[in-house]
């Protein structure tokens, strides 16, 4: 009986494991097929006026401009800014959100003004913060802050107040301060809450980031595809385009893989709960 | 409440199913025989309970069964012809009321579900006597979520009654409940199947609600599931709680059912 | 004791006003001062709100803005309810296609901008083609994940009452998705407004967007902060209506879960 249940699991393992491979595989075949689209619809002739560029000039843009290329400065620059303003965000958002969770007069008092800030889109910011910043990374960095914080602190916020208040009876119980309680329980409760918001908020973050780079003209990805564009080099174009569609793609899987190393436990145990 | 004969294998046979068995694939690429080689027979007007060890693939029976399944071998033919697919004539009352009463409809929305082809009168009919049947016919308006677990099973039941089946397939449906409640649920069940004559499968882990319940207790093995053992109950009806299930012969049927399921 | 709640909320909303009030004061005396450049005092800016709204601007430039907006919301919204249910209920197709919507949903669609404006010119279709990509996306992952995580003892009692195949789409899991497609409209209506004030600052002569840069490049202050001002209201007001909306359709939901975190 044992030596089956042995044989068992190291099968198990091997099997699942490669389910995972054929997972990436029928992923990457997919992707194929997207890429083999794209072709299609550039030899179909729909794109006009030099917008038709196939897969390989696209390909051999993204590499040359990664090589020495304006490519690789404008990205930079963009994941410079965005990553500032999202780490400004976390700090920001989470201490608001934590406070604001946790009082309920505070959670009052900040209602209503917040009700009224949050709704305007961010972008209609990009002019008034020119006005007072004028041009520069800082443009952006404020802007990723100004829009993308809202996610990580109402998630916060509802983070705190859904945990289980057995959890906080119980290290009360164990006479954990109040302080403590907030380092020990609230925080590594909240988290998963936290880091959904997080992960809404960096691709906020890179939508305002583009945008205020288009419209101010700022250095970065946005700045670089209407520069392309208008000097009528659209593998260019593309090229940048496909790199901020990679990186937030990138960005998307490595914050998801965190969220599961670290708060794996966590969804374990409220799906029993739920 | 009429007197219903033990047993009443009139010949007549409601279900039957031969040879089934059913494996299915894990996700570790894997395969586990569920069910090994079953057979049985129910018969028309019957009661008769399923039980066996926790895990014995009792569930992915029913689910072949009533045709939401198929099985990889064997038969299963009701009143005479072979299933494939849903069966009309055939109820289905499952164990979770919260995952399969719609939690968007109200009670008397839920009730009318399979009756949509019928004209409004016709529907509306029936759905009343499907909630009087079970002692619901005040509540049609409210929502299955603003009732009880008792109420919401009860509501499960009339749904399964309100397209007027032959046969009731039911699959653990009293294991949701607090005790008391389900021992007015399995009292409503018995009024229910001798007022109406139905042939009633119930699968269940508990031992003494299959005596109190039935006519003959099939006891399943562990997986691959087979009957290895089928008991007929011969006790007086109707049942009563507390008397039927204090007389000696319940004893003796209890301790011969546990060994048949230890021994397997 | 329910008098005392309501004392108590009715504080909390005098408390929240009281910080609304200290801030529109701080706002108008750092106007009014100048000490701030570049400032105008609220009841300026409350002038130049009121001046857009009532002249000539509302049919120039606010209400197509809120037409284009509307559009391309409620268009990417079919469109992503529709592939979403699809998607999720043809399990299949799910490894094959989802590293490739993953990434072409991470594409920023403001960078896509230039090559539209090269596209299709700055015309209203393009801007609404923008809006509609925008709010497919969180529409259709959303309705995707829904329809995966219905019940399917749900489906199973639809199939065990008689229901066909298309039966069981739309009277379950249509309605079990439901709350799941108005989590990702929510999403999409923020998309949609920031991809009209964008698809207006580039390539516009009219819009609220438009209105914005506009002003702000005329040094005009109080249009700026006007024309942010209404972009502020109508994004409330959109949420306040989507919220109506949302209420009414899926009230059991909202009622059920109230019930269950009790």
């Amino acid at each position: 009986m044992t030596s089956t249940v042995q044989g068992g699991v190291s099968a198990s393992r091997g099997a699942a494991e490669s389910s995972r491979a054929a997972t990436v595989l029928k992923g990457a075949v997919g992707a194929l097929g997207l890429v083999l689209l794209w072709q299609l619809i550039v030899e179909s002739g729909v794109l006009k006026g030099g917008l038709d560029v196939p897969v390989w000039e696209i390909a051999s843009s993204i590499v040359t401009g990664f090589s020495g290329g304006e490519l690789a400065s404008a990205f930079l620059s963009t994941v410079q800014a965005w990553a500032t303003g999202l780490a400004i965000c976390v700090l920001l958002g989470s201490s608001a959100g934590i406070m604001i969770g946790l009082s309920r007069w505070a959670d009052a008092a900040t209602r209503i003004v917040v009700d009224f800030v949050r709704p305007i889109p961010s972008v209609a910011l990009v002019p008034v913060v020119v006005v007072f910043f004028g041009i520069g990374i800082k443009v952006q960095v404020i802007l990723v802050v100004l829009a993308s914080v809202w996610p990580v602190l109402f998630n916060a916020r509802y983070g705190v107040q859904n945990i289980d208040p057995r959890w906080i009876e119980e290290s009360q119980l164990m006479g954990l301060g109040r302080l403590a309680v907030i380092r020990r329980v609230i925080l590594p409760g909240a988290l998963p809450s936290i880091l959904t918001g997080v992960r809404t908020a960096a691709s906020i973050a890179i939508i305002v980031a583009v945008a205020a780079e288009l419209i101010v003209g700022s250095p970065g990805l946005g700045y670089f595809v209407n520069l392309m564009q208008q000097a009528v080099r659209p593998a260019d174009a593309y090229a940048g385009i496909v790199v901020a569609g990679m990186f937030g793609y990138v960005v998307h899987l490595g914050l998801g893989w965190l969220e599961r190393r670290i708060v794996g436990w966590q969804l374990a145990s409220t799906e029993g709960r739920l | 409440m009429s007197d219903k004969q033990p047993g009443s294998m009139s010949g007549a046979v409601a279900f039957e199913a031969r040879g089934v068995a059913k494996s299915y694939p894990r996700k570790d690429g894997s395969t586990t025989q569920a069910v090994g080689d079953l057979t049985f027979a129910l018969h028309k007007g019957e009661f008769v309970s399923i039980v066996g060890p926790s895990g014995c693939g009792k569930t992915t029976l029913l689910r072949c069964l009533s045709g939401l399944m198929p099985a990889d071998a064997g038969e299963i033919r009701y009143a005479g012809k072979p299933v494939s697919g849903v069966v009309a004539g055939l109820s289905v009352v499952f164990q979770e009321y919260n995952r399969s009463l719609f939690p968007w409809l109200s009670v008397g929305q839920n009730v009318a579900f399979p009756l949509r082809k019928l004209p409004r009168e016709e529907s509306h009919r029936r759905v009343y006597e499907a909630l009087l049947q079970v002692g619901l016919a005040d509540v049609p308006a409210q929502y299955p979520w603003q009732l009880s677990g008792g109420m919401q099973q009860r509501v499960s039941i009339a749904r399964a009654l309100a397209s007027q089946p032959d046969c009731l397939l039911m699959d653990e449906p009293f294991a949701s409940v607090d005790a008391q409640t389900r021992e007015s649920l399995e009292d409503k069940t018995l009024e229910i199947w001798a007022k109406l004559s139905l042939s009633v499968l119930l699968v269940t882990h508990d031992i003494d609600e299959a005596i109190y319940l039935s006519d003959r207790v099939l006891v399943l093995s562990r997986r691959p599931s087979r009957v290895i053992g089928e008991v007929t109950i011969d006790l007086p009806r109707p049942r009563s709680q507390v008397e039927t299930r204090a007389m000696s012969t319940f004893q003796a049927y209890r301790r011969d059912i546990h060994e048949l399921i230890r021994d397997s | 004791m329910t008098q005392r709640l309501i004392d108590r909320q009715v504080v909390r909303l005098l408390a929240g006003l009281l910080t609304m009030a200290i801030v529109l004061g701080v706002w108008e005396q750092a106007g009014r001062s100048g000490s701030v450049a570049f400032l105008p005092p609220v009841s300026e800016v409350a002038r130049e709100v009121w001046t857009i709204l009532s002249g000539p601007d509302l049919t120039n430039d606010v209400l197509p803005s809120v037409g284009r907006a509307l559009a391309g919301y409620l268009i990417g919204g079919m469109a992503g309810c529709l592939c979403g249910v699809l998607l999720g209920y043809f399990r299949r197709l799910e490894p094959w296609v989802r590293p490739s919507l993953e990434f072409l949903r991470a594409i920023p669609l403001p960078v896509l901008l230039p090559i539209a404006v090269a596209a299709m010119g700055g015309t209203n279709t393009m801007r609404i083609s923008l809006i509609v990509a925008g709010a497919f996306w969180p529409v259709v992952l959303n309705a995707e994940q829904g329809t995966r995580s219905v019940d399917p003892r749900l489906i199973d009692s639809a199939r065990m009452s008689g229901a066909s195949t298309f039966e069981a789409l739309r009277l379950v899991v249509w309605p079990a998705t439901l709350p799941f497609i108005f989590a990702g409209l929510r999403t999409a209506l923020g998309i949609a407004l920031v991809l009209m004030v964008v698809s207006e600052m580039i390539a516009s002569t009219s819009g609220l967007g438009y209105l914005v840069l506009q002003s702000q490049r005329l040094y005009a202050m109080s249009q700026m902060f006007a024309a942010v001002v209404i972009l502020g209201l109508l994004g409330y007001g959109f949420s306040l209506l989507f919220n109506v909306v949302e209420r009414r359709t899926i009230s059991w939901y909202h009622q059920q879960k109230g019930l269950a975190d009790v």
